[in-house]
């Protein structure tokens, strides 16, 4: 992972970490807060809707003493007397009872005229006489129902003798709606295990409270915990934003500061990479300050340095590359001499002796001369082209065609190898052909003559990262050991009549192409595997 | 008819009856619905009527039995509606036409039982633009107390509505009625009719000159025999074997009849009310099944006393494991219910003819028994004693009751509460006030 990256997360990290620590605290107290708001609206609600439920007590109170002082106008007796009392003074429960609990009248259940209604007057003689929930028995929308009622009882005296009054209001859906409106909750009305009526909403998960107004008869109070949800949400989703913006622009920050850090480290990185690759001459340019700056200077005056010892370095290997070179081409040289001179001797020799062997003589040595110098014209020869290395003209050339065409001209006539080719399709690289050609026909050569009693020859091309390796595997002896430092020098060789230059050349022309000749000693199995190595082309 | 009610009469003071003339003009305002019987015979005529046991014509100049198996109805000469249209013999045989048909089922459809071939014969009736000779299918004496039922009022087709001849005619305003020049009895003494529909039956007590929905103390008029019965009809598949016997034992049905409906009212024990036959003793009470049975209970929503009834029944019968369902229904509604037997039970209010053979057949017909009525009815009809006939019917409505899918309730009457200001009432014998006659003292 690159620097500025890890810097950029650094950052991110940094800047997220309060805010992971902080959050959960402040929202765990928000909710506590909010939930305690939302407890003591509860507390109120259900004290409102007490005092609610003793005014409409007291309003009842009222309503039937104002009824008693008038009852003894009316005609308490007649079937349908309750009703219109009733409505007049603001009830919805009205029933007129004799002194046996037999109904004269009843507003709400006017059907009941004329029987024994055991439980009010049960009511009607409790002492002492205070509002009471009860369930009364009413009809509705055609059905006969139960509903909770606060009543209140009271006697009077009449014609008829003692009568008993009971009256109230039905704790019905108005009485309902008006508690939700005046609580703010939803008000639910449970009479028997049964919802008599219903007002408001309070969505799931909600406070509740309840409050009993009878053994039967209960009022539920609730109040949403929606909108301290809402609340906790809406600033959970605000903390959320602001986290993610946060850490946005602790990135984005990250970035631009990792970018002015890492600016001078990375141009010395890319100056380690050109002095790597033998760029010596360009310095590390990048606006930077403190040990960063000294650093770039250190470098360059490092590059700088090394591009000094390198020159040096290599104007003495050349010297002495070439003073190796003069002393194996003057001992060279010097072999095909001393048989030359020794010849001469003899014949010089054999002339002033006048020797009858003379002419044999002569025969013979100037034989042995002449081969000597035909070797010294070679050695010659050779050389030149050592030192010759015409300009490579370089071009793109796809390997496995030129592959191809030089093994089929390699194996042609030669029934003793088995050739093989591994070639992987669409390989270039910037190349002279005809020099190219030389490496690997030298190569061919080399395992060709390294199996003198057959066997098989791999040539394969591959790419490996950034380079096209061409590789030559033949099943001969292999090289020794011994001879592996010396493999690519010039003059070295193992064969009889061999120059010493053949390897050492392709090398050279391999080291031109920018890449490298080298024996992979792991490579073979049993014989040798030359590799030429070469830049790969893009986008060819 | 299109609904009965239970009515009360109250009068408001005792007025002085003019020695004079009675003088015409004035605005008669009468608190009452429109489709109240009394209402309706301000606005259409039946051929007769009866008072104090006297049959008077109105359409008809005479309603006579030319031999036991024929009766001849004729009628006023040049019987002209308000709109100007003649009313003949034939209009008056096409509207009782329309009640025999096999097609309409109507209690009333009792009253022509008598008719041969069930009303078929009527086609044929109208032997002159003024006579209608009607044949019976067996001797029913007590078939001019039928014809002079309001039931079989004449109504004729004009112009998309039925117009009536009666003492008063429409007018372009609703619930407005002009005397009517036309009818055959003389115009009435006033010169319009208000009806006002809804009135609250105690707050405005003083502003009427007469209110059909009266209190029960102080009535000015002496109330007939109560004639408006009250049944529960039911369909026995419905509401079970037992629900009867329930009925019995769980409602008292005197009580219904002075706690709840309104007066002058009489408890029916019997098929007939108390006018016309005597009531059996009270059934015992009865244990009815644990198993809890729902039904719905119709009933006319115009009528405060069906109102009261059906919810005491509905209290007394829920104490017995039924669960009634009150259905309040309009009384056109009421009808297509029973019409169609789509009901489990339903509270129906008749106005039962005041003879009790020509009553019995109303009430088989309401029943759904019209076969029995041509069993039952030549057998009264052979009776030619008034009294004898009376007491054979009443011996065969207690022996029919059991069998038949309704219970009697109650029977009502009408009492009329008249403002100080007028006068002229009458009752008919079908307990129908007469306000045809009435007139305002202080008219100009």
């Amino acid at each position: 992972m690159r620097l500025r990256t890890r810097l950029a997360m650094l950052f991110g990290l940094l800047a997220l970490a309060p805010l992971v620590i902080i959050i959960p605290f402040a929202s765990r107290n928000l909710h506590r807060t909010l939930m305690n708001e939302l407890e003591a609206r509860s507390d109120t609600a259900s004290s409102a809707a007490r005092e609610e439920l003793a005014r409409t007590a007291e309003a009842v109170q009222r309503s039937m003493a104002e009824l008693a002082s008038t009852l003894p106008f009316e005609d308490p007796a007649r079937a349908s007397s309750a009703g219109p009392l009733m409505k007049r003074h603001g009830l919805n429960v009205l029933t007129v009872l004799t002194d046996k609990g037999v109904t004269l009248s009843s507003g709400h259940l006017p059907a009941r005229a004329g029987d024994v209604d055991s439980e009010l007057y049960a009511l009607a003689r409790r002492e002492p006489l205070a509002p009471e929930v009860q369930t009364v028995q009413v009809g509705e929308q055609g059905k006969l129902l139960r509903r909770p009622a606060l009543l209140v009882a009271s006697s009077v005296k009449s014609s008829e003798g003692r009568l008993w009054l009971v009256g109230g209001t039905q704790l019905d859906l108005a009485f309902v709606e008006h508690l939700s409106r005046l609580t703010g909750a939803a008000v639910t009305l449970i009479s028997a295990g049964e919802t008599v009526a219903l007002a408001g909403e309070a969505p799931e998960p909600s406070v509740r409270r309840v409050l009993p107004l009878s053994p039967r008869v209960s009022v539920i109070l609730e109040l949403s915990q929606a909108t301290v949800l809402g609340v906790e949400s809406g600033l959970g989703r605000a903390a959320a934003t602001v986290v993610t913006l946060g850490l946005g622009l602790a990135v984005l920050l990250g970035f631009g500061v990792a970018r002015v850090i890492t600016r001078p480290v990375e141009a010395l990185a890319d100056g380690a990479r050109r002095v790597a690759r033998g760029d010596w001459e360009t310095p590390v340019a990048a606006p930077s300050s403190g040990e960063l700056s000294a650093l770039i200077v250190t470098f360059n005056e490092m590059a700088q340095t090394l591009r000094t010892t390198t020159a040096r370095l290599v104007s003495a290997e050349r010297l002495a590359a070439w003073q190796e070179i003069a002393k194996r081409l003057a001992h060279e040289l010097k072999n095909p001499l001393t048989p030359i001179r020794m010849s001469l001797e003899t014949l010089v020799a054999a002339q002033e002796q006048k020797s009858p062997r003379f002419a044999a003589l002569f025969a013979e040595s100037s034989h042995a001369m002449l081969e000597e110098l035909d070797r010294l014209r070679r050695t010659v020869d050779a050389f030149s082209s050592f030192a010759r290395l015409p300009k490579l003209n370089l071009a793109p050339l796809d390997l496995t065609p030129w592959v191809r065409q030089l093994l089929a001209l390699h194996g042609h006539g030669s029934s003793r190898l088995e050739l093989k080719a591994e070639l992987t399709e669409g390989l270039h690289v910037l190349a002279d052909r005809d020099p190219l050609t030389q490496v690997l026909v030298n190569l061919l050569k080399n395992a060709d003559e390294a199996m003198p009693h057959g066997g098989r020859l791999t040539v394969r091309t591959l790419l490996n990262a950034q380079e096209i390796w061409i590789e030559v595997e033949d099943q001969g002896g292999g090289v020794p050991e011994s001879s592996r430092a010396q493999l690519f020098t010039p003059y070295f060789t193992t064969k009889q009549d061999g120059t010493g230059l053949g390897l050492a050349l392709s090398a050279r022309i391999c080291q031109e192409h920018g890449g490298s000749l080298e024996l992979d000693p792991h490579g073979a199995r049993g014989g040798a595997l030359f590799r030429v190595r070469l830049p790969a082309v893009q986008g060819v | 008819m299109r609904r009965s009610a239970a009515l009360a009469l109250l009068v408001l003071s005792a007025p002085a009856m003019p020695a004079s003339r009675a003088p015409y003009g004035g605005t008669l305002r009468v608190a009452a619905e429109q489709d109240d019987v009394g209402v309706q015979r301000l606005l259409e005529s039946g051929v007769c009527r009866l008072f104090e046991g006297r049959l008077q014509g109105v359409l008809a100049t005479s309603v006579t039995a030319t031999d036991p198996l024929h009766w001849r109805v004729k009628l006023r000469a040049e019987l002209r509606l308000p709109s100007g249209a003649p009313l003949t013999a034939s209009d008056v045989a096409r509207a009782w036409q329309r009640l025999a048909d096999s097609g309409t089922r109507s209690p009333y459809r009792g009253l022509l039982a008598p008719l041969r071939g069930q009303g078929a014969s009527l086609s044929g009736a109208a032997t002159k633009p003024d006579t209608l000779v009607l044949p019976l299918s067996y001797p029913f004496p007590d078939f001019a107390e039928s014809l002079c039922h309001p039931a079989l009022d004449v109504t004729v087709p004009v112009d998309r509505r039925r117009e009536g001849l009666g003492p008063f005619r429409a007018t372009l305003q609703p619930h407005t009625f002009a005397a009517n020049l036309q009818y055959p009895l003389g115009r009435p003494y006033p010169d319009k009719l208000e009806l006002l529909p809804g009135t609250d039956r105690r707050g405005d007590a003083q502003r009427f000159d007469v209110r059909l929905n009266g209190r029960k103390d102080g009535a000015r008029m002496a109330p007939v025999a109560p004639l408006l019965a009250t049944y529960l009809v039911y369909r026995e598949p419905r509401v079970g074997l037992d629900f009867r016997r329930a009925f019995d034992g769980a409602v008292d049905v005197s009580q219904l009849a002075e706690l709840f409906a309104l007066s002058p009212s009489a408890a029916m024990t019997s098929l007939l009310p108390p006018g016309m036959m005597p009531q059996r003793p009270a059934p015992r009470p009865f244990a009815s099944s644990a198993e809890r049975r729902t039904l719905t209970l119709a009933f006319d929503e115009a009528s405060p006393s069906n109102r009261a009834a059906a919810e005491r029944i509905q209290l007394k019968l829920n104490e017995r494991g039924f669960t009634l369902s009150l259905h309040p229904a309009s009384g056109e509604m009421l009808r297509a219910l029973w019409e169609r037997d789509n009901f489990d039970a339903l509270l129906i209010t008749v106005l039962l003819p005041r003879a009790p053979a020509a009553a019995l057949a109303v009430v088989l017909e309401l029943a759904g028994r019209s076969p029995l009525a041509a069993r039952e009815l030549p057998a009264l009809g052979a009776l030619s004693d008034a009294a004898a006939r009376a007491r054979k019917t009443a011996e065969r409505a207690t022996a029919l009751l059991p069998e038949l899918p309704l219970i009697p309730l109650y029977a009502q009457g009408w009492q009329v509460e008249l403002a100080a200001r007028v006068h002229g009432e009458k009752v008919g014998d079908d307990g129908v006030p007469a306000l045809d006659e009435l007139f305002l003292s202080d008219a100009p």
